[in-house]
């Protein structure tokens, strides 16, 4: 009897371990596990009442990184606008494509939504899928990243993007410029070669800190990424800013000489934008329009986004977002050839 | 190197932290001491909970199961002659022994001691070994990681198993899964067969708690029929002074102690090897350097601290060259190092740039959590024996289910549900066939590595070979490549030949 109680006891041990494994598991899954089977009928598309129950934000790429870096920061800003939790969830998969079609996949009805970026077009140029931003509710971009930047390491010779474009002229082809095939510095390293008329090795050297890895053992010779992914490294002095691929200087770190202001005409940008499935009440679209722009409006968002990656707000509401989507994608249809590097 | 320490011990001394650790150190010596669990069970299971904690406290809660784990085998292994995990094999030939003469108290304490200096040990090993051995990776490219991934491909393959065969069969079986989806450099589809769920590939998780946790319930409750109660032997421990032996018993030890560590250490910095291997091998080394052979296995606490501090030992070793380089040294590194991907965190030489707090937080928990370990496994052994006690079929569908569960909240796709699935029913006809599963997940994890190195490389060197043979550091490694292979050939075609004579005698 004795040793009956004893396993008694220790069944009941375990199974207070296992509740509370279930009760973390539950805090990063459960929502959207409900959202599923809740989703039926009684609330859904009805747009005035909008929205009645938590939404999930699916970010199409793991936790850590710029997207989800900002599609967080807005859910949390977007909690008490409009009432409801928010919940990020991570879709990761096939440079973005696995988290779009869950979502392009899902139902119509306010409560699923995805954040993503330029690489939603990029993705269908190179040919990873056969839809863009059109097989979407695009409701608006909370974000726009103007702060590409090319650095060299601080112990080569470079110090204006001229000494870099000279050298690149006298060795055609020998400078290593770091992107990744089919993604979208490689496309900015294509530009700079049109028009400076020369040509780099362009050489795939991983993400972003494997390519700060790259720079800092000069394994290649200048490095295209936003300010934030190399700021540690140009804060200690290790890499050199030559430019700043934006039609203004930054108000964040305003030494900075844009490639324009050095007589290269390059912008390059890419705005992080909320879309909703196809077919979704447009009230639903305007709401959450409206919502994210008081966000982007805050004075503790802004500091959030200049911390983190050194930007400022910029906000675009749905009409100026499909505007730029939709001249982004004409842009990229027609310099594909310089996209797939042929 | 202070200012450091500093960092990440303000992150982890708080009372969440110091929570984490002894939550998991106590959970992790329940896995190990219980056998049919394991260590690697223990983390697959927590993983997928740890991401939703900061980076800091997962990581925490990771490394003290793993502690846990290893050295929680010495328990079973001791009192019943079952080890815990592999990691605790040799722990029964002297361990059991000694509770058979009554000694079971002495022998626990002995145990769970030198658990706690190997790990100490190693640990030092590693806060030293580790920042150095980064600062000269940090100038690696990619012809050198090509040859390092070469390198410890063939490490992992002639050393993991019994058969060099089928140890290279499972990690070219684990290179062949991991090119499923799109590759990395020109997102080419690569076996999706049309399907938009395949292009992402199969997740190291998933794969991970299939190989790892789900084949091995399979195989535990095929076994469990057969397998009687698990009756301990009834040990005194109230009356015991201290930790059972005396300072004069522990200071004879010493320079066995410093070997076994040392031993340790090496083979778990070896890639794709760790405590498992670690402990018999060193068994061996001690017993050969003994002044009295003869009396290994009878009962004696050289054998104990031999395996024991080894095993341990082989944790700090083991992280060596997943901070350093991004590799892991062993398969319970390998989850550590998915953990650590889905924070956002890449484990290697960067890592000592730019996440210094999670670097040193790791360091102060392996300190904070061998104490830990010394502190529960000792004064909380009786309830750690009873649990023992437990009958496997409450445990293993509760595990189970967890487990599946768990990978699912990780990425939320039902397709890694069916990943875990494939992945456990094929572990589970690896181990019908004896073929070893480490490899495999090694092959996974570093066959990427190896590709993407050789292609980048190309692209670097605009097609020529030429800078895989000229840089030093890839050279070294591609010789130390063919080297092991021929060591592992060579090894095995003795041992065969050893093995045929036995059975002609």
């Amino acid at each position: 009897m004795k040793k009956r109680n004893q396993i008694k006891k220790f069944m009941s041990l375990i199974l207070l371990v296992a509740m509370i494994t279930a009760i973390f598991v539950g805090c990063s899954s459960d929502q959207g596990v409900q959202e599923t089977s809740e989703n039926d009928d009684t609330s859904s598309a009805n747009g005035s009442e909008w929205p009645t129950k938590p939404i999930q934000l699916i970010v199409p790429f793991n936790a850590g990184g710029d997207t989800d870096f900002h599609a967080r920061t807005y859910a949390k800003y977007l909690e008490p606008i409009l009432g409801q939790p928010v919940v990020v969830m991570n879709v990761a998969g096939a440079n973005g494509s696995a988290g779009t079609i869950q979502v392009r996949d899902s139902k119509a009805d306010g409560y699923t939504a995805l954040f993503f970026h330029d690489s939603m077009l990029m993705n269908k140029v190179v040919g990873v899928t056969d839809f863009a931003h059109e097989a979407l509710d695009v409701a608006a971009a909370g974000i726009m990243d103007n702060s590409y930047i090319l650095a060299v390491n601080a112990s080569s010779p470079y110090h204006t993007l001229d000494d870099l474009i000279e050298a690149a002229k006298e060795n055609p082809g020998q400078l290593k410029y770091a992107s990744s095939i089919g993604g979208y510095t490689y496309y900015v390293g294509a530009l700079l070669e049109e028009i400076a008329g020369v040509s780099f090795n362009k050489v795939d050297a991983g993400g972003g800190s494997d390519r700060n890895a790259a720079l800092l053992a000069n394994q290649i010779d200048t490095n295209v990424n936003p300010y934030g992914v190399m700021k540690p490294y140009i804060d200690s002095g290790d890499f050199r800013v030559l430019a700043l691929f934006s039609a203004n200087r930054s108000g964040l770190f305003p030494d900075v000489p844009t490639a324009i202001e050095q007589g290269y005409n390059l912008v390059a940008r890419r705005a992080y934008f909320l879309s909703f499935p196809k077919g979704i009440d447009p009230s639903i679209i305007e709401k959450m329009s409206n919502a994210m722009e008081e966000v982007s409006q805050m004075s503790e968002y802004a500091d959030d986004v200049s911390t983190a990656y050194g930007l400022e707000p910029d906000f675009l509401n749905t009409e100026e977002v499909n505007e730029y989507l939709d001249n982004a994608m004409e842009e990229f249809m027609a310099d594909q050839e310089l996209i797939l590097g042929n | 190197m202070l200012e450091s320490f500093i960092i990440g011990a303000q992150a982890v001394i708080t009372p969440m932290g110091i929570g984490m650790i002894i939550f998991g150190v106590t959970l992790g010596i329940i896995f190990g001491s219980i056998p049919g669990l394991s260590a690697t069970m223990a983390l697959a299971l927590f993983l997928p909970i740890t991401y939703s904690m900061n980076p800091i406290a997962g990581i925490t809660l990771l490394v003290s199961l793993y502690i846990g784990g290893i050295s929680g085998g010495l328990i079973s292994a001791i009192l019943t002659r079952i080890p815990g995990t592999p990691s605790s094999i040799a722990t029964c030939f002297d361990g059991y022994p000694m509770t058979e003469k009554g000694e079971g108290a002495k022998a626990l304490g002995v145990g769970i001691v030198f658990s706690f200096i190997g790990t100490l040990l190693s640990t030092i090993a590693l806060i030293f070994i580790s920042p150095w051995l980064a600062n000269i990776a940090i100038q690696f490219g990619s012809y050198e990681y090509f040859a390092v991934a070469i390198f410890s491909m063939t490490m992992m393959a002639g050393l993991s198993g019994k058969s060099i065969v089928k140890g290279l069969m499972s990690g070219m079986f684990g290179a062949m899964f991991a090119t499923v989806g799109m590759d990395s450099i020109g997102s080419v589809r690569r076996y999706t067969f049309g399907s938009s769920e395949m292009m992402s590939g199969f997740s190291i998780l998933p794969v991970l708690i299939g190989l790892f946790a789900i084949a091995e319930i399979l195989i535990t409750a095929e076994r469990a029929k057969h397998l009687k109660d698990v009756k301990p032997i009834e040990v005194d421990i109230k009356n015991i002074k201290g930790f059972g032996f005396s300072l004069k018993e522990f200071f004879e030890q010493k320079w066995n102690c410093l070997i076994s560590t040392f031993v340790g250490l090496g083979i778990g910095i070896l890639p794709g090897i760790g405590g498992g291997v670690a402990n018999v091998l060193n068994y061996g080394v001690i017993k050969n350097k003994s002044k009295h052979p003869e009396k290994f296995g009878t009962g004696i606490i050289d054998g104990l601290v031999a395996s024991e501090a080894s095993n341990n030992a082989a944790i700090g070793g083991a992280l060596v060259p997943l901070l350093a380089l991004g590799i892991p040294g062993d398969t319970v590194t390998a989850m550590l190092l998915g953990g650590l991907t889905i924070q956002g965190i890449s484990p290697g030489p960067l890592m000592f740039i730019q996440n210094v707090d999670v670097v040193y937080s790791i360091f102060i928990t392996m300190i904070l959590g061998s104490i830990a370990m010394l502190l529960i496994e000792f004064y909380g052994l009786r309830g750690f024996v009873a649990l023992l006690k437990i009958p496997k079929y409450y445990l293993l569908p509760a595990i189970f289910v967890f487990c599946v569960i768990g990978a699912f909240g990780i990425n939320n796709r039902i397709f890694d549900v069916w990943t875990v699935l494939l992945f456990g029913t094929m572990g589970y006809f690896f181990n019908k066939m004896e073929i070893p599963a480490s490899p495999f997940i090694l092959g996974f994890i570093i066959g990427p590595m190896a590709e993407i190195n050789l292609r980048r490389g190309l692209m670097f060197s605009q097609g020529s070979f030429m800078p895989f043979i000229t840089s030093p550091v890839a050279v070294f490694f591609l010789v130390g490549a063919v080297i092991s292979l021929t060591f592992s050939i060579v090894s095995q075609y003795k041992r065969n030949k050893r093995e045929e004579l036995s059975c002609s005698n």
